[in-house]
């Protein structure tokens, strides 16, 4: 193993044991728990609706909704604060003097904390599939025969929780390295408001396909044209654009954080 | 081996136009405890953070173990532990888990855990989560920290801040025998003089950036001149006695004459001398200036055009 790969193994091992109980793990269950409580919720509060409806496709429906909700409401809140307080681990208490003073490079450190950063909100996304499973598991038995008798679409609603974490890519670093940059989770927290309250905006534009805090959404929604039948996403209508700019955007911009972070003097 | 474990040549370091550091030129012997001395404010922080490579040098090098830093960090650091103003510790963790961190960043042996443990007295308390260490126990985790990886250098910054006594003594006894135990050379920064008096073997004193004395505590002792103190019938007079015969003789708040000497020869003429002058000397006894003399003298009096004192 060369110097630089076992560097990061290192640390992304201790980066493992850092997050050990942290509010941030567990926000990473709670968050999607949330979202689908919300969504149980107002799918048996118009339980009529959907009895009346007749069987249709309720696990695409509901895959769809949760989707949608959790990139508009949740998801560009929830990158800010798992980014700060990933960065607060070390900020909180001067980690950075500590690290930085250690025989390891300091790209492996900053990378382990884009990773650490990017492995919350993937398990919060594995949690939403998860939960999103339960949940019509549990609507089956509250409310029968409005369509969750079916087998779950497990390989589309994966892939659908895969683009939308690919489009998030970039949203991840650019949190993650304001986060690392500035010591103050104030500065980390304000810049995710912002973001996502000028994304209110920059939604209803032609710019929404190149913000950041607009992708994942505009992935969820670009699915959910084409998502009933679930199995049309096998036959490549996907927003290929927005999934782009997420992904390659979210390494080029980890990247130059990175470049960035390492050299910056260490008080 | 290396006779020096840290050399640093010109070393400066500027914050806008503020001069921080300027021209340092540090020589640490291996295997010695250097007290690194200064007012807050002179620059001992930030030569830390240079020998660290935490913050780039304006200019100067820096070379451990006879490598440069700049060129070579990763092989550097891995000679060296540290500790820096506070400790560094993640409150939710034991302190176990957080030796664990260190150790799989730096790759040590699990072994090492145990050992570091029993170096610092923690193994009682090492299951138990950071946040209801006492002050004490967190520095001497984040002393655990540094001994970790075996290191031969240790560098301590101002390691009893906000300690209380007997927290002081405590790391004060476990950094006096670093050197001897593990073979380590200790580069130590504090305010506390006394507390450096006790272990340090060299000395080095910045005043503005600037140092303005290096070498043994020893050599410092002797830049300045022991003190006769005597106890006499007839102050004022002794005094002047004294200062007609050409020496330097002040009496101090509590009625007694202080008059500078050099050596015990020179007591017992001051002694003679006085008494032939029909003075009477009820009491005599010779005092070594204390580390807190010197420094005081060294950094207020010498101000920032005096060179530096080698005296290694």
């Amino acid at each position: 193993m060369t110097g630089i790969l076992k560097d990061l193994v290192r640390a992304v091992r201790a980066e493992r044991l850092k997050l050990k109980g942290t509010l941030a793990l567990w926000l990473a269950a709670i968050a999607p728990a949330v979202v689908l409580a919300v969504e149980a919720l107002a799918i048996y509060g118009r339980r009529e609706y959907y009895l009346n409806r007749g069987l249709a496709d309720a696990w695409g429906d509901l895959a769809m909704q949760t989707m949608v909700l959790w990139c508009l409401v949740m998801l560009p809140l929830f990158v800010a604060l798992e980014t700060a307080l990933v960065a607060q681990l070390e900020h909180g208490n001067q980690q950075w003097k500590h690290l930085c003073a250690l025989p390891i490079s300091r790209g492996a450190l900053y990378t382990a904390k884009q990773l650490g950063g990017m492995a919350l909100i993937g398990i919060s996304l594995v949690m939403l599939v998860a939960f999103t499973l339960i949940c019509g598991v549990m609507l089956r038995f509250l409310i029968p025969n409005i369509g969750f008798e079916a087998s779950p679409p497990l390989g589309e609603i994966g892939e659908f929780a895969a683009f939308v974490f690919l489009a998030s890519w970039l949203m991840i670093s650019i949190q993650t390295w304001v986060a690392q940059r500035w010591s103050s989770f104030v500065v980390a927290s304000a810049v995710g408001v912002a973001m996502t309250t000028i994304g209110v905006i920059v939604i209803q534009s032609r710019y929404a396909g190149y913000y950041p805090w607009t992708l994942p959404i505009l992935v969820a929604n670009g699915f959910s044209e084409y998502i009933h039948p679930l199995n049309v996403l096998a036959e490549g209508v996907r927003p290929v654009k927005e999934l782009l700019i997420g992904s390659v955007g979210g390494v080029v911009t980890a990247v130059l954080g990175g470049w960035n972070l390492t050299r910056r003097d260490v008080f | 081996m290396n006779d020096l474990a840290i050399e640093t040549n010109g070393l400066t370091r500027y914050f806008g136009e503020l001069t921080a550091v300027d021209g340092l030129d540090l020589r640490v012997p291996t295997g010695s405890v250097y007290g690194f001395l200064g007012p807050n404010g002179a620059g001992k922080t930030t030569t830390i953070r240079m020998l660290l490579g935490l913050i780039r040098s304006d200019a100067g090098e820096v070379e451990l173990f006879g490598h440069p830093l700049r060129q070579d960090r990763i092989a550097c650091l891995s000679r060296i532990g540290a500790l820096v103003e506070f400790p560094s510790l993640y409150p939710h963790l034991t302190g176990r888990e957080n030796l664990e961190v260190t150790r799989r960043l730096t790759g040590a042996a699990p072994a090492q855990i145990d050992h570091v443990l029993a170096a610092v007295h923690l193994t009682d308390v090492a299951d138990r989560v950071v946040r209801t260490y006492s002050t004490g126990m967190k520095q001497r985790l984040a002393l655990a920290l540094a001994l970790l990886g075996d290191p031969q250098l240790l560098i301590l910054d101002e390691p009893t801040n906000g300690l209380d006594p007997s927290g002081i003594r405590e790391i004060r006894n476990l950094v006096s025998r670093f050197p001897e135990a593990y073979g380590i050379t200790v580069f130590l920064s504090s305010h506390l003089l006394t507390e450096v008096e006790q272990v340090a073997t060299h000395i080095g004193i910045v005043q503005q950036g600037r140092l303005c004395f290096q070498g043994t505590l020893d050599a410092l002792h002797a830049q300045m001149d022991n003190h006769a103190v005597l106890g006499v019938d007839q102050p004022e007079r002794a005094e002047r006695v004294l200062r007609g015969a050409g020496w330097t003789a002040r009496r101090s708040g509590n009625g007694h004459l202080s008059v500078a000497i050099n050596g015990t020869s020179d007591a017992a003429m001051v002694n003679a001398h006085l008494v032939r002058s029909g003075i009477n000397v009820y009491q005599l006894h010779v005092e070594r200036p204390t580390l807190e003399d010197i420094f005081l003298t060294l950094t207020g009096a010498i101000g920032v055009e005096a060179g530096v004192q080698h005296a290694v």
